[in-house]
């Protein structure tokens, strides 16, 4: 039987790339929509000159790799790693608030809103914006236990403002609401990107028979999102871009900065 | 440096600072929103509660005797804790 060695092979596309933690090997995150990937490798070289400066060899050393694509959607995942943070999962015990803003027509001076607003009580939304007749910012109203010219009452449980007699229009309201089916992640400014170990699918095809496939599966035992520029395209096409700085890791006598792996099919 | 008063008092109409960036606030002084005081917003909720019906008359003026009142109030909260003040309902 003749041993199975692919040479050149056509690269067919990334399949997915899954995260998992380096000590557990718990599989924390899947991408499957991974585009324009890159894979690069530096090392610095230090030339040994004879005397007239002829170069006799170069000693590579401080090997280095950076692993970039893009996810052609974004990623909520893949963001609170980029943001060296938690995705923080609401539930019906542990409701996430988050902003609201919602423009209501007033009808018989009052409007009701969405959702239960939330704040301090008797005055969970502090001020309204009228639409004036130009359609732009017109009055603002203020929050007041009782009815009274340029004020509004709040029934919060109700979900309803009330505004004085002959109040008529639209009116801007902006409001925090608890939610139990919701998600929430931030960027903090003294956090750390965790270090992740990456398997990147990907199929090769046999360059004579376009038929025959094979499965390639490149490994990195320790990368690291570069938080040291992050772009979020917030544009439907934009994707969402990421780069991973490659590790050795520290136990790992042959310092390997990445495996490749293929087999048939 | 003296902060900016960027505030009105819903009850007395004082200007006040407030900062809803600040932990204490967030934590501790929400009423800050509405009121200078911790007083002034004991007055807020029982005129508030009155006006919507979940405080009894009696119990509105039971609770405001027990505040101390601030020596100015916006005009329209005047009215209602007049109202609120006079046993035989005039204002």
């Amino acid at each position: 039987m003749t041993k199975f060695n692919p040479n050149e092979v056509v690269f067919e596309k990334i399949r997915y790339i899954e995260e998992f933690d380096p000590t557990t090997r718990q599989l924390l995150s899947r991408l499957t929509n991974v585009k324009e990937p890159t894979l690069n490798f530096t090392s610095e070289g230090t030339p040994v000159t004879d005397a007239q400066g002829a170069e006799i060899v170069t000693f590579y050393n401080a090997a280095q790799g950076t692993l970039s694509y893009t996810n052609a959607i974004h990623s909520f995942d893949l963001l609170a790693e980029q943001f060296s943070s938690e995705k923080v999962v609401a539930t019906e015990d542990k409701k996430i608030v988050a902003p609201v803003s919602e423009v209501l027509e007033i009808m018989d001076n009052k409007v009701v809103l969405k959702y239960v607003p939330v704040g301090t009580a008797g005055a969970e939304i502090k001020y309204v914006q009228l639409v004036n007749d130009s359609n732009e910012f017109g009055e603002t109203l203020e929050v007041s236990a009782a009815a009274a010219e340029g004020k509004f009452t709040i029934d919060a449980a109700a979900k309803t403002l009330t505004f004085q007699e002959g109040t008529t229009g639209r009116v801007i309201v902006d409001y925090e609401a608890e939610m139990a089916e919701a998600i929430s992640l931030a960027k903090t400014t003294d956090s750390m990107p965790p270090i992740r170990t990456l398997h990147v699918h990907c199929y090769f095809r046999n360059k004579c028979d376009n038929n025959i496939k094979y499965i390639g599966v490149i490994t990195f035992p320790r990368a690291q999102i570069d938080i040291s520029s992050v772009d979020v395209s917030l544009t439907p096409d934009g994707g969402h871009a990421v780069t991973y700085k490659l590790q050795k890791p520290y136990c790992d006598e042959s310092g390997k900065l990445c495996s490749v792996f293929v087999y048939k099919d | 440096m003296a902060k900016e008063y960027n505030a009105v008092c819903s009850i007395c109409g004082q200007r006040y600072h407030v900062c809803n960036t600040c932990k204490s606030m967030k934590t501790q002084k929400s009423w800050r929103t509405v009121t200078d005081t911790a007083e002034c917003y004991k007055i807020y909720m029982t005129v508030y509660g009155y006006g919507n019906g979940t405080i009894p008359k009696e119990k509105a003026r039971n609770i405001l005797n027990g505040c101390a009142l601030p020596k100015t109030f916006q005009p329209h909260i005047r009215t209602i804790v007049n109202e609120i003040r006079n046993p035989d309902g005039n204002t």
